[in-house]
């Protein structure tokens, strides 16, 4: 799948203090890398596609923490103030959802104290864990799934739901799937449609100061960091666009913003955690969503060797097409 | 006459070396009252507006008093211009790059260089609490300031004048 596949090292060890950057430029493995683990006074961690290892001081990967360069309170803030470019003040809303959404798509994730304010947290202080979530982008990850989502003639969109694990690639694999149907797919004769995007945990779209960072489609609309039922509402209502997507329902309240999108003839594409569709029928969301009859395509995901894997299509009676 | 002319040279270089001693403890207090003022514009927009960094500093620059808006040019500059720079990096670099134009201190300068440590690391309730005890840090220099100026200031002037004068009587 993954054809065109663009690895931003430099602009990631940027971030990072001389002392890190030196160690980390050492790596060869920057392409599998997907998160950077740092905690004050404790080993450095990576975590590559398949396993984790830890980095030594002299650059090299090793299993033993013991091994292991030990990060310093002082290159977590320093990562912290090129991160936020020397403004943490501006990102008040981001530290109160653990973490900034940095230029490229990436994203930085935050720990350390909570301050509590009225029983929600107002802001983070003695920040001491950073987690670099890298940002990959891999066009072409829904090229398997397309003639099964898009069908009939004239060509139209399928009510969609993805499933998968964790880190098995079903944000990476909407992002696609959303860009494909926004910019349209000559090979199916799709000419493209409109997409409402919400993109509750600023994820699908990685939006830097309101910008898409990754690539969602020419047609497609963003709003960024909104609750997901208020979102689809809002988008159905605002655009009217002819698909909305969104990443991990499965709330009561998505439930209901589901059905208005059905009712106004919105096609609705989205992904949520689980390993089966069995595993699902227990979850009361997803009962009603079900006794609606309305999910046209399931495809399931999973993590082999690599993220993305699409493991099963079925369709909305659980018949498999895939 | 050359003679003349000469002892005149003597007292008047000895006069301009007194007022150039002396104007470094006139200028402290003044200088020292801009960068209170150019701080507090820079609380300014770090409490209320949440302005980044780099934009605020500039903004500093723009509307703070031209004797120490460049070194909040120079801090801006850094910032926008050398990625993977940190404030506390840019801070000190636009000190020592700025700081000889000031007429600061060393106490000055490290009240400064605190301040820079702590800048762009936290909330914007703490940022403005470091920057208002770096304000008032630099307020309290600028009294004991006010009062070296009027002492110095004319005790440097005639320092000066005299040596150039006794100078010049006993060349002559």
């Amino acid at each position: 799948m993954a054809d065109k596949e663009f690895y931003p090292k430099e602009t990631l060890l940027r971030l990072f203090p001389p002392t890190l950057r030196d160690l980390l430029g050492r790596l060869r493995v920057w392409e599998e890398v997907e998160e950077v683990r740092l905690k004050a006074q404790r080993p450095l961690l990576l975590r590559l596609t398949r396993e984790d290892f830890f980095v030594s001081p002299s650059g090299s990967l090793v299993k033993h923490p013991g091994e292991a360069y030990q990060v310093t309170l002082e290159e977590i803030n320093n990562i912290l103030n090129v991160a936020s470019g020397a403004s943490l003040y501006a990102f008040e809303e981001e530290v109160r959802s653990g973490y900034i959404t940095l230029q490229g798509g990436h994203r930085l994730g935050l720990t350390g104290r909570a301050v509590l304010e009225r029983g929600r947290i107002h802001t983070l202080k003695y920040i001491s864990g950073l987690n670099l979530r890298v940002a990959r982008e891999v066009r072409g990850a829904a090229d398997g799934v397309l003639p099964y989502v898009i069908t009939g003639s004239p060509p139209r969109v399928c009510h969609t739901l993805i499933l998968s694990p964790p880190r098995a690639g079903k944000t990476t694999f909407l992002r696609d799937l959303v860009r494909q149907l926004s910019d349209g797919v000559p090979a199916l004769d799709f000419p493209g449609v409109t997409v409402g995007l919400v993109d509750e945990r600023s994820e699908l779209a990685a939006c830097f100061q309101g910008v898409p960072q990754l690539g969602i489609g020419a047609r497609t609309d963003v709003l960024d960091a909104c609750p997901k039922a208020e979102g689809i509402r809002l988008m159905v209502r605002a655009f009217g666009p002819d698909v909305v997507a969104t990443d991990e329902i499965g709330r009561a309240e998505d439930a209901r913003a589901v059905e208005d999108a059905l009712n106004a003839g919105v096609k609705v594409v989205a992904t949520a955690h689980a390993t089966s569709l069995e595993e699902l029928k227990n979850r009361p969301f997803f009962r009603y969503l079900f006794a609606l009859g309305v999910v046209e395509r399931f495809i399931l995901l999973a993590r082999r060797e690599k993220p993305g894997r699409v493991a099963a299509v079925l369709d909305g009676t659980g018949k498999r097409l895939r | 006459m050359l003679k003349m002319i000469g002892a005149l040279i003597v007292v008047f270089a000895g006069t301009v070396t007194g007022m150039q001693l002396g104007g470094f403890y006139a200028r402290r207090p003044r200088e020292l009252k801009s960068l209170t003022a150019a701080l507090l514009l820079l609380k300014t927009e770090i409490s209320y507006a949440a302005t980044p960094l780099p934009e605020a500093l500039t903004e500093v620059a723009r509307r703070a008093d031209p004797a120490v808006s460049p070194f909040f040019n120079a801090a801006a500059f850094h910032l926008k211009n050398f990625q993977g720079t940190t404030a506390a990096r840019a801070w000190s670099e636009a000190l020592a790059e700025t700081g000889h134009t000031l007429a600061l201190r060393e106490e000055d300068a490290e009240v400064l260089r605190a301040l820079g440590t702590a800048l762009g690391n936290s909330c914007r309730e703490e940022q403005a609490q470091h920057i208002s005890l770096a304000i008032e840090r630099i307020k309290a220099a600028a009294t004991s300031a006010e009062a070296d100026a009027v002492r110095y200031e004319r005790l440097y002037k005639f320092l000066g004048f005299g040596t150039g004068a006794a100078l010049a009587i006993l060349l002559y």
